[in-house]
């Protein structure tokens, strides 16, 4: 059967992906590339807790944990911040 | 003797199965009316503190639910840190706050259990509501408990960090306070059917009636015939397993606006989850005979039959409107959700059943455990938030590119945790093996880097987990304030191909919102027509 579309074989749709995906990706490559260069720089070393990057929580930032703990603690902060800004706002 | 065990937990079902179909005979508007008066008035001015407005049960479970999930998943995460540096948290003692990673890992369990079986509670209490026709029996009641079962978790968990009289004094009250909650959220449930004014009563309600009712049943059993303490610790994963069935065999059809694949299936899996025992969970704690060990293999290899059922109903009901199923983030999450189930409970098995046995594979259970709690359990209950939630509340939520986020967050996350936890604890259970066969050896001398870089990658694993937790969370708490409301938001395109329904009456607008459009087909499907002919 002869095939006499006058559609072009491709075109492009406007759509984006959504910025948040974007902002994780590059994330996820950007910690992927400082730990690749930590391990080439300084080679058989342990990566750098919290305390040894900031000298503010030297005393009590001790361990790798910390740097995931953050998150956790932001996370945590931006929930009741939502909830105050969702009560006051009503 | 684990048979009359057995046969008793049969009666009891069969006796719960009649009681919901019959009602108490002459005593039935007596009973209905009383439990209606202690779920609100008899309450005086605590059922005054709350609205009680349609929906506000669920929604008080589910953001209560989010919230110890989130705290669960959190202390999940440095309980798995700890496993390989226990003074990741040392510098805390400086606030007298020095735990163990056992209690850590021990506080984050019981919280993430309690805050899943919180989101599958308030999923429950909306899918009861919507399939018995009438709404849930009393919002009022469902939100005032609410409150008293996220105290019970706050105490528990304060039990937890705590040993002596306090921790067993505060344990006892967080266990009393959550089985006056169960009853409380029992009553509600058969009111709600009570009032129903559609015919049949659903497997979905069912499951939630049955995972709610026969652990409690079985307790008051217990003082009259006695039960083996080997048969209550299956018992104890009733009420989370049960309930996320209900859930799976709801959302499933619902999402893909087709009907439950199979009336077989779905009763296989209603009456074989309350007639087997499951090996989910099973510690081993008490001492059987070699006898009542086979007896309870037999059983725990019978409990993967309803699951089986659950996971193929869920699979092919999904698969006969694929296209709107699988755009859907709650049937996703569903469906992830009962794959991973499958998994976990098939390791379940054989690591409960050595569990009375030689004890040779116990060092898997606590990935097995990790696995179940979060693929199985934790799947089903965000695919119940996703589609329950924004019904409940009337608003959608604030991002479904959130929801599909974070059901992949949690589903890559807790796979590699599982496989990373795993395979240290494999590598640590060969180690001790070789060092046991080789008296020879230096322990020493053995290198045991492997293993903490596992236990390491399972806790960077996990960390996804913990902060889809808070996301979802987040999404929950903005959706509630400030999502669009119900039935303002633009149809969705595209429209579904295929939409069966049952006889009756619907409008044009109902079934624009189920997601026809100008082209779908409306197959309406009648078992008792040609009968009636």
């Amino acid at each position: 059967m002869a095939f006499n579309s006058n559609l072009p074989d491709v075109t492009l749709g406007d759509d984006e992906p959504p910025m948040a995906r974007v902002v994780l990706v590059v994330s996820i490559v950007a910690a992927l590339a400082l730990l690749i260069l930590h391990g080439v720089l300084f080679p058989g070393s342990e990566i750098p807790a919290l305390g040894d990057v900031i000298s503010l929580f030297g005393g009590l930032a001790n361990s790798g944990i910390w740097i995931f703990l953050i998150g956790i603690i932001i996370g945590f902060g931006m929930m009741v911040a939502t909830v105050m800004g969702g009560a006051l706002e009503d | 003797m684990l048979i009359v065990d057995i046969i008793t937990l049969w009666v009891s079902f069969l006796l719960i199965w009649a009681l919901v179909n019959r009602g108490i005979p002459i005593f039935q508007e007596l009973v209905r009316d009383m439990t209606d008066f202690f779920m609100e008035k008899a309450l005086g001015p605590g059922a005054d503190l709350f609205e009680g407005r349609e929906g506000s049960g669920t929604v008080a479970w589910m953001m209560h639910g989010m919230l110890w999930t989130s705290i669960g998943a959190a202390f999940t995460f440095i309980g798995l840190w700890m496993a390989h540096e226990p003074d990741a948290i040392a510098s805390l003692s400086s606030i007298y706050y020095e735990p163990t990673a056992a209690t850590v890992q021990t506080a984050g369990s019981n919280a993430a259990t309690g805050g899943i079986l919180m989101l599958l509670i308030g999923a429950g209490l909306h899918i009861n509501g919507r399939l018995s026709g009438s709404g849930l029996a009393s919002d009022t009641n469902a939100v005032l408990v609410s409150y008293a079962f996220s105290m019970s978790l706050f105490l528990g968990f304060l039990s937890d960090h705590l040993s002596g009289d306090w921790g067993d004094n505060l344990g006892t009250a967080a266990a009393t306070i959550s089985v006056f909650v169960m009853v409380a959220i029992l009553a509600n449930h058969l009111l709600t059917i009570g009032r129903r004014t559609t015919d049949m009563i659903m497997p979905s309600q069912w499951l939630i009636v049955g995972g709610l009712s026969m652990p409690l049943v079985m307790c008051v059993a217990c003082y009259i015939v006695g039960i083996n303490e080997a048969f209550y610790e299956s018992l104890e994963v009733l009420p989370i397993l049960a309930s996320a069935l209900a859930v799976a065999l709801y959302v499933a059809p619902h999402e893909a606006g087709a009907p439950l694949w199979s009336r077989t299936l779905a009763g296989a899996t209603v009456l074989m989850t309350f007639m087997t025992l499951s090996p989910i969970g099973i510690a081993g704690a008490t001492s059987v005979s070699i006898d009542e060990a086979a007896m309870l293999s037999v059983f725990y290899a019978a409990s993967m039959i309803p699951i089986l059922a659950a996971a193929g109903n869920v699979f092919q009901t999904a698969r006969s409107n694929w296209g709107k199923a699988s755009s859907s983030s709650a049937a996703n999450a569903v469906m992830l959700g009962m794959f991973m189930l499958v998994g976990s409970s098939i390791g379940q098995l054989f690591v409960g059943a050595d569990a009375h046995s030689t004890g040779e594979i116990q060092h898997l259970a606590s990935s097995m455990d990790l696995l179940f709690l979060w693929g199985g359990m934790g799947m089903i209950a965000w695919g119940g938030v996703i589609s329950c939630f924004p019904h409940a509340t009337g608003r959608a939520l604030n991002s479904d590119e959130t929801n599909r986020t974070t059901t992949w967050m949690v589903a890559v996350g807790t796979t590699l945790a599982f496989l990373f936890s795993m395979g240290s604890s494999m590598v640590s259970a060969s180690y001790d093996a070789a060092a046991v066969a080789n008296d020879g050896i230096d322990g020493d001398l053995i290198d045991m880097s492997a293993v903490g870089t596992m236990d390491t990658l399972a806790s960077i694993a996990f960390y996804a987990v913990a902060i889809a937790a808070i996301l979802m969370m987040l999404n929950m708490i903005r959706g509630s304030f400030s999502g669009v409301p119900s039935g303002t938001d633009e149809p969705a395109s595209p429209s579904a191909n295929r939409i069966a329904l049952t006889p009756g009456s619907t409008t044009i607008r109902q079934l624009l919102a189920a997601g026809a459009g100008v082209d779908t087909e409306i197959d309406v499907i009648c078992d008792t027509c040609d009968e009636e002919e």
